[in-house]
């Protein structure tokens, strides 16, 4: 009996307790469950949130109330612009369609279970198949609609369904072929562009068609073009390593384009003979196979030949120059070799640009100075590579033409001391009788007063500057040494970035300022032969500045142990 | 080598080996298994030359740096050249020094040496000696010249005098070659010879 009892009192308990499967009407113990079977006894507030929001699955045999609570507008606010989570489409739209039917019914569930109760529905007209439906169909929702007064909403039109958000968005995965939502989708599937063939037309977005079909259409001319290009560049071959240019590696897979012939080279082999030192400058300036000289390399990803192409591409190419700040200038603080002709941007901090018809005076009266500084500058590196040794074979198997070079190059054996610095630059200074006359040339046709007298102090002065531009510049590169050490610097992100902009880099821009120097010489009316040994000369410096930074970039790249 | 000069070097014996010079057994190229950098070259001396039915053997070494850098040639086989030294058989040919040009190649240069031996070039001369004999006394060193490339060439335009002459300087105790040599700088001149291989 004690035990009978406990066991009451266990059920007392309990029977204050709502039971969790009578609530979903699954109870199987019926009348003999302990858990108390009676819904009032749950919880006070216990409105189904989900009811409010017009989203409930379980309709009316959900254990929460479908009530919308009278006294209080607070859950309604929920009912109507509800900012609902992205869902599916299915459920955006049926909340829509709940938010219309406020006449006395708040949901098509609790509709149905309040209007067809069990009476009704044994009366119901029995279906026959083959005869028309004779019993009571609940009103449609658009009948509904009409009622409110609110048929606009959701009569099919042409205009554009406007849906929140997502809906104006074009569904990815439907443009690039299908989407697993199919109909369902809450974003846009558009109508397939016959160009393309990708589901990407806004049905309702005449301007977006429009631009999407020209976009395609340049797209497709582009392609054209390309492939036009390719054709003609996949067969072409480097004079120089002899292989299919379009079948190296995508790094090496570029054209350097002669300025003044058309004999095809990759970039590097061209850009690597004209950086040579072992050569007189007419013959490294002049393409390997016919010998033309050619004042600078132009890069391009195809083959060109057409001079009318050629032209386009070189003008394109010194446009994209030009935009792209000058490193020697350095917005003024810096002073750049090549002066009024360099194909980079010179300007000021503040956005001006440098006077270019000051820059070309004040270059001219100390030009030879200044232009051999690159060109030390890359003897220098070129030097401590040791990339051309060509001297180092000379047993008495053959005595090399270039012997001299390498006796200068051991003015530099060990390029630490900046005494050997001076002492080879004035070497070379001194060396050069071409220069010197240029220089006097320039002295008597450069309006300048006073500008004989100065030469040769200006020309110590510019040196010794230049000794100090030059370990300035070694700092500048991270410190070249350290560079070379770690294998990895800045050289390497230079080119990079050169690549991307279209190839260029400083060196053929630098060329080019020779080209540029012509011309820019010929407008101003000098004789012709001025202008040749104007151009000579800038031309050496053109060849060796610019390759200097790219050898360093070689080594990075290949002497990484270094 | 370098990666660029190895994969040009196989790229150009190829070419050689194709090329209608080759065919016609004009030009030849030989090398060891794996080492591209030390050639062996051949070249027929010209039609209408002293240099005619000779076959000249070279030696070409191709630099790391080729081709950016001329190789290195120079005849193996003795030859009687104003401009190829008739000592060391070293080249004084433009395009192998200042006029190289990277897109030159090994046929280019052979085919330029077999250029070179038709048409000297006595200004600029390599063996001072064959320049001045070239120059100044043309038929001897037509002579001379036939004689070198008969006896060191495999030749066959026999001259018995100018063997009988080096035989007469070999029996006084002299080497074949100095003696062909010292006979060759003076004009065939035994006794002048003879003075200059004493000296």
């Amino acid at each position: 009996m004690a035990a009978a009892s406990t066991l009451q009192s266990i059920f007392d308990w309990r029977k204050g307790i709502t039971c969790r499967y009578f609530l979903h009407g699954l109870c199987k113990e019926g009348d003999g469950c302990p858990y108390a079977h009676n819904r009032s006894k749950s919880v006070k507030n216990n409105v189904c949130r989900y009811y409010l929001q017009g989203k409930c699955h379980y309709g009316a045999s959900c254990k929460f109330q479908h009530v919308v609570p009278t006294n209080n507008n607070a859950p309604q606010k929920n009912i109507s612009p509800a900012p609902l989570p992205v869902q599916t489409k299915g459920t955006a739209i049926e909340s829509k369609m709940t938010t219309l039917h406020l006449n006395g019914h708040n949901s098509p569930t609790d509709n149905e279970a309040s209007k067809y109760s069990m009476k009704d529905l044994i009366h119901a007209k029995e279906f026959v198949p083959g005869q028309p439906f004779q019993g009571t169909l609940p009103p449609s929702y658009s009948a509904t609609a009409k009622k409110n007064g609110q048929s606009d909403a959701l009569v099919i039109s042409t205009e554009p369904p406007t849906r929140r958000g997502p809906g104006n968005i074009l569904c990815p995965y439907a443009v690039k072929g299908t989407c697993r939502y199919g109909a369902k989708c809450l974003y846009m599937h558009g109508e397939v562009c016959d160009l393309c063939g990708e589901a990407c037309l806004m049905p309702y977005d005449e301007e977006q068609r429009k631009n999407h079909r020209l976009t395609c259409l340049e797209k497709h001319e582009k392609e054209m073009q390309e492939a036009f290009l390719y054709q003609q560049s996949k067969d072409i071959v480097c004079g120089i390593c002899m292989e299919v240019i379009m079948e190296k590696s995508p790094r090496e897979r570029k054209f350097g384009i002669l300025s003044d012939c058309t004999h095809p080279y990759c970039l590097d082999c061209i850009r690597k003979w004209r950086s040579g030192r072992q050569f007189e400058k007419t013959i490294i300036r002049g393409c390997p196979t016919c010998r033309k000289m050619s004042n600078f390399v132009t890069p391009s990803d195809y083959w060109v030949e057409d001079p009318e192409e050629k032209k386009k591409l070189i003008e394109n190419y010194i446009a994209a120059l030009s935009t792209k700040a000058c490193k020697h200038f350095d917005q003024g603080r810096g002073k750049c070799p090549f002066g009024a002709d360099c194909f980079y941007l010179h300007s000021y901090p503040d956005g001006t640009k440098e006077d270019r018809a000051k820059a070309r005076q004040c270059r001219a009266s100390s030009n030879k100075v200044k232009t051999i500084r690159p060109a030390l500058l890359w003897e220098f590196f070129e030097h401590r590579n040791g990339l051309y040794d060509f001297g180092s074979d000379e047993d008495d198997f053959f005595l090399f033409g270039s012997s001299l070079w390498h006796d200068e190059w051991d003015f530099l054996s060990d390029p630490s001391e900046a005494d050997d610095w001076w002492e080879y630059l004035q070497y070379m200074g001194s060396d050069d009788d071409s220069e010197n006359e240029f220089d006097s040339d320039w002295s008597g046709d450069v309006p300048t007063s006073g500008e004989g007298e100065e030469t040769a102090e200006v020309t110590a002065e510019v040196t010794a500057e230049v000794l100090v531009e030059g370990s300035q510049e070694v700092g500048e590169e991270d410190d070249a040494d350290d560079e070379w050490e770690e294998g990895e610097g800045d050289g390497g992100e230079v080119e990079e970035e050169e690549e991307e902009e279209g190839g260029g880099g400083d060196e053929a821009a630098e060329e080019g300022n020779e080209d540029g120097n012509g011309e820019e010489e010929g407008d101003e009316g000098e004789s012709p032969g001025e202008d040749e040994v104007g151009g000579e000369d800038v031309v050496c410096i053109g060849e060796f500045a610019p390759d200097m930074l790219e050898e360093c970039e070689y080594t990075d790249e290949d002497c990484g142990d270094w | 080598m370098a990666n660029i000069a190895a994969g040009r070097i196989q790229r150009e014996l190829r070419e050689v080996m194709n090329s209608d010079e080759a065919i016609k057994n004009q030009i030849k190229i030989e090398f060891p298994i794996d080492d591209y950098s030390e050639l062996q070259g051949e070249i027929i001396g010209p039609p209408e030359t002293p240099y005619q039915g000779g076959r000249f053997k070279l030696h070409i070494k191709v630099p790391e740096t080729y081709p950016f850098n001329p190789p290195q040639v120079k005849f193996v086989t003795k030859i009687w050249h104003p401009n190829i030294s008739s000592v060391t058989g070293a080249i004084c040919l433009d395009i192998l020094k200042d006029q190289w040009a990277a897109a030159m190649t090994l046929r280019t240069v052979l085919l330029s040496l077999q250029a070179l031996l038709a048409d000297a070039e006595p200004d600029d001369p390599q063996d001072a000696v064959v320049a001045k004999q070239y120059k100044d006394d043309h038929d001897e060193y037509i002579r001379t010249a036939k004689h070198w490339t008969t006896v060191y060439a495999g030749g066959n335009t026999k001259n018995q005098e100018l063997e009988q002459k080096v035989k007469q300087i070999v029996e006084m105790g002299f080497e074949e070659t100095c003696a062909r040599e010292a006979l060759s700088s003076s004009c065939w001149d035994v006794a002048k010879a003879i003075e200059n291989l004493m000296s």
